[in-house]
């Protein structure tokens, strides 16, 4: 701190950010605050409090076939994501290739570029191969638009390894398995797991993408929700597994930080 | 034959994916855009015709969206960056240890898509939600404030979906300019005004203009948080778009429409790649 | 006037979360003096710097400036000049807009402040470079533009904190000397930061030697080399410093050295009189030893156990009663056999408490 200053300009500006953090993940809070409202309709405060809905949300088979359909793709989708973003971050990191920059930009691009509108043209070609609304066809969107995210955290966990690490591990006398396995898949294995939820939980939350080529068959919960939204507002069963994927999330984050912070200890 | 470089087939499929299944739909839209489906029909011609464009330009409707989308968005971009300025200086300078956790936090919005925070924010801004309620309790108001269905809660959501995206890029910035500079600004007179005007604005300038076309380009785009929080009654350019891809199915005027948000948003980038050129040239001024 | 000194530090103190980093520091600079703050790494230099030119708040304690208390005045208001380690020049402006920097600040109208900066650049030797940028410049330009940017707005005080610690050993060797000669040539009160103890000593005229937050020794540069306050100061000045030979006092005023008797110069026993049955430790510059044979008389018998060629001098590491002492002998003798006898100066020898560090009168 500063000579002559006073602690108050500190604070204020803790103060402002605490507040800016707090409305940022307001939504997310009132959302599973909501849910345990027990009317049909939001309204705050709330009469009483009850479970209700979330008994309900459990016993609806029509969202779990929906919750179902979007896990199954997440999964998949984030399977692919990590394989191919892992091989390509390979060579990128290492800085082994030509046009290097100009390959980065291009496999960012789907983080840059707007959705809605590949979307709306993404739309028309799967229409044409008749194949809208199709798990594969979900599932090539959702890879190809959680691919960058994968992309970008294996660079930079290939990135936090010195090349020379693994040469000592074999000059210590490990087989190439084994100094792969001891030595690089530790380090890297962070940022797999990493790339894998970030890939899962965007294509398990899009509905961007999804609601454009949404069929009757593969109907995925936010795309239910969101035509729910839209002709009849809100259900109070669609709160209760809302609450539930945000909390699991914030849980998965804040458990996510606990664990890095003290794998970073050890390793200090 | 010459045995593959690894290096290639490493990045073939990422690069197949990106480019076939990313890219080239772009090209596509450019083209159906200049088709036509007669009204009523569901068979696209296709032959050339500017008809799709013809009908944005002279429906007023259309630049009402238009207007009504660049002026939320601007809003959107210049209160991320008043908010989220001071915001990512924190997390360089004061954070300390809560840093990751904080950053963490911050993401959580993001990574939870469109719609569930929405759904939320419902429950906020309602005539019946936390904050009418809040300022019914605290006395501050009688009669439920309207945020639904009208600009202002569009805005609010717009805000808190996009502030991470201005935030991060520009605690990424300022992490790179050390203290010491603004101590040695102070230390030659500069008080904490001058500093910021003279030091830490013109070194933030580049990360406040990638964060504030990515605010920008996301806040033009989106259609959930505005069909939500509009209720339906407010009509921006994304939605339009929605419906005449989704609903309407006229997928050549929807194909227009798409390509006139690609051009704004073309014309954004060029607009900060503008300023940016500006800037660099203003530095070297002596 | 001449009494009250220029710039003092009194009781100042400063704990990071609890941690003191700085103890109860008291200093008095004259003006014009240049002053080496001399200590090992984590000592707290650079925090007390940062405390006088006002980017931090002590704790506790004044600093006065002129006669004035500015220990509540804001870094902008006290006219220091400072200069970083990493030179922290400003990336986005030019050389001459940097070193115009702080003459903007004092409203300085454009033609006089162009003047100022040409005036410092020149001061600094580096007239031609002034529209560069720092990226464009070397380490050792990037310095003398931050040198001259401080010295450009008339400073109170110049502060440099460990301003050659960047540049490789030749170019600090010449920059030494051109900081000399600056402060002549200006006249400035200066502070350095330094962990090196031969910058100090030929840069200073005044040395104040700190460790773990406090201030040992404040002299010239022959009080702190001859006569050090304490076992530390002895250990951290010098080069190589001196070493430590531990005795311990018998009951009967009588010295061992490790088990054995020992039979001491005539002056130590008297000078390790108030210290019975306690440990005394004998600093010994390895410049002011020699070597002889094993039997010589008064001579230590040692071990040698390793010897270090620097051209002109050696370094003889010997063991002598199970510690170890460092001998600097002349580059040609030719160094028979494995057992000496090590030479002890004349003249009062530095004895300090073992317990305490603190110097033994002699
Ligand atoms: N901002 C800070 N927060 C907590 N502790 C600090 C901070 N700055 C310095 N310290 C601690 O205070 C002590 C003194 O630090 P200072 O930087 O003054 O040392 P120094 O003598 O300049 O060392 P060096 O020669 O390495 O630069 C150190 O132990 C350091 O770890
Ligand atoms: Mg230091």
């Amino acid at each position: 701190m500063i000579a002559g200053q006073s602690r108050g300009r500190g604070l204020l500006w803790d103060a402002f950010t605490v507040l800016v953090i707090l409305a940022v993940l307001s939504p997310i809070a009132v959302l599973i605050f909501s849910a345990f409202n027990d009317g049909r309709a939001f309204r705050f405060p709330p009469q009483a409090y009850s479970l209700r809905w979330f008994e309900a949300a459990f016993a609806s088979a029509e969202y779990r076939s929906s919750l179902a359909s979007s896990t199954l793709i997440g999964m998949i989708a984030a399977a692919l994501s990590v394989v191919i973003g892992t091989m390509a971050a390979l060579p990128l990191a290492r800085g082994a290739v030509r046009r290097r920059r100009a390959i980065e930009l291009l496999l960012l691009a789907p983080l840059t570029l707007p959705l809605i509108v590949w979307s709306i043209a993404l739309l028309q070609i799967y229409a044409f191969l008749g194949i809208n609304g199709s798990l594969g066809g979900l599932v090539l969107a959702h890879a190809t638009i959680t691919l960058p995210y994968t992309v970008r955290i294996m660079i930079a966990a290939f990135a936090g390894i010195d090349p020379h690490l693994d040469a000592a591990a074999r000059s210590l006398g490990a087989p190439p398995f084994t100094a792969f396995r001891r030595v690089t898949l530790p380090i890297v294995l962070p940022g797999l797991l990493t790339s894998a939820a970030f890939s899962f939980l965007v294509s398990f939350n899009d509905v961007i993408v999804s609601t454009f080529i949404a069929g009757s068959r593969w109907i995925t919960f936010p795309v239910r929700l969101y035509s729910q939204l839209r002709s009849q507002g809100v259900d109070p069963i669609t709160l209760a597994i809302g609450a539930m994927i945000v909390g699991a999330i914030l849980l998965a984050v804040l458990v996510g930080e606990l664990i890095s912070k003290r794998w970073k200890r050890t390793r200090a | 034959m010459k045995r593959p470089d690894p290096a290639v087939l490493l990045l073939t499929p990422a690069l197949l994916l990106t480019g076939v299944v990313f890219l080239a739909p772009f090209g596509l839209l450019v083209a159906t855009g200049f088709w036509s489906q007669p009204k009523g029909s569901l068979i696209v011609e296709r032959s050339f015709t500017l008809d799709n464009y013809v009908r944005i330009a002279a429906d007023l409707y259309y630049w009402r969206g238009l207007g009504r989308t660049l002026g939320l968005s601007a809003a959107t971009t210049i209160l991320c960056l008043l908010i989220g300025f001071p915001v990512a200086q924190w997390l360089v300078r004061r954070a300390r240890r809560t840093r990751a956790l904080v950053t963490a936090l911050i993401l959580v919005p993001l990574v939870c898509g469109a719609l569930l925070p929405t759904l939320g924010l419902v429950n906020i801004l309602g005539t019946l939600g936390v904050l009418n309620g809040t300022l019914k309790a605290l006395g501050l108001i009688d009669r439920s404030i309207p945020f639904l269905g009208n600009d202002s809660g569009i805005l609010i959501g717009l805000v808190q979906s996009f502030l991470p995206l201005m935030i991060l890029p520009l605690a990424t910035v300022l992490d790179r300019l050390p203290v010491s500079l603004e101590e040695a600004a102070m230390s030659l007179g500069a008080t904490r005004p001058k500093v910021w005007r003279r030091v830490i604005l013109p070194l933030a300038a580049p990360g406040m203009l990638a964060g504030a076309l990515l605010v920008f380009c996301a806040a033009l785009t989106s259609f959930v948080t505005p069909q939500i929080l509009g209720q339906g009654k407010v009509a921006t350019f994304a939605t339009i778009a929605y419906q005449q891809a989704a609903l309407v199915l006229d997928w050549p005027f929807a194909s227009a429409l798409a390509v006139v948000m690609l051009a704004l948003i073309g014309a954004a980038g060029l607009l900060v790649a503008l300023g940016r050129r500006a800037l660099l040239a203003a530095e070297r001024a002596p | 006037m001449s009494d009250t000194p220029h710039l003092a530090i009194e009781g100042v103190a400063k704990r990071y979360r609890g941690t003191p980093a700085l103890a109860d520091i008291a200093l008095a600079i004259r003006r014009g003096e240049f002053l080496a703050l001399l200590g090992p790494s984590g000592c707290g230099k650079s925090t007390l710097l940062r405390i006088l030119a006002g980017l931090l708040a002590a704790d506790e304690g004044r600093v006065t400036l002129d006669g004035a208390d500015v220990t509540a005045m804001p870094p902008w208001r006290r006219d220091i000049g400072l200069v970083f380690q990493n030179y922290a020049l400003f990336p986005h402006m030019t050389v001459r807009g940097n070193v115009r920097f702080g003459l903007e600040m004092r409203k300085i109208d454009r033609a006089t402040a162009d003047r100022m900066v040409d005036e410092a650049l020149d001061t600094v030797r580096l007239g031609g470079l002034a529209e560069r940028r720092p990226a464009e410049l070397s380490g050792g330009q990037q310095q003398r533009v931050a040198i001259a940017r401080a010295i450009a707005i008339k400073p109170r005080l110049l502060l440099l904190d460990e301003p050659l610690s960047n540049l490789d050993a030749v170019l600090r060797t010449s920059v030494r000397v051109e900081l000399r000669e600056l402060h002549e040539r200006t006249g400035l009160t200066t502070i350095m930061v330094t962990h090196d103890q031969a910058e100090a000593l030929t840069l200073a005229d005044r040395v104040a030697v700190m460790s773990a937050g406090r201030v040992l020794q404040h002299g010239t540069p022959r009080d702190v080399y001859e006569t050090p306050a304490t076992a530390f100061v002895a250990t951290f000045v010098g080069s190589p410093p001196a070493s430590l030979l531990r005795i311990t006092v018998a009951a009967d005023g009588g010295l061992r050295l490790g088990e054995q008797p020992w039979t001491a110069p005539a002056g130590f026993v008297a000078a390790c009189g108030g210290a019975k049955r306690r440990q005394v430790d004998l600093a010994l510059r390895p410049e002011r030893l020699r070597l002889g044979a094993p039997d010589a008389p008064g001579a230590l018998p040692a071990e040698i156990r390793a010897v270090e060629y620097l051209g002109s001098d050696r370094i003889v590491h010997v063991e002598a009663a199970g510690q170890r002492l460092l001998v600097r002998v002349d580059g040609a003798v030719d160094l028979g056999g494995g057992s000496v006898g090590v030479l002890l100066p004349e003249g009062p020898p530095l004895l300090f408490d073992a317990e305490t560090g603190a110097r033994l009168p002699a």
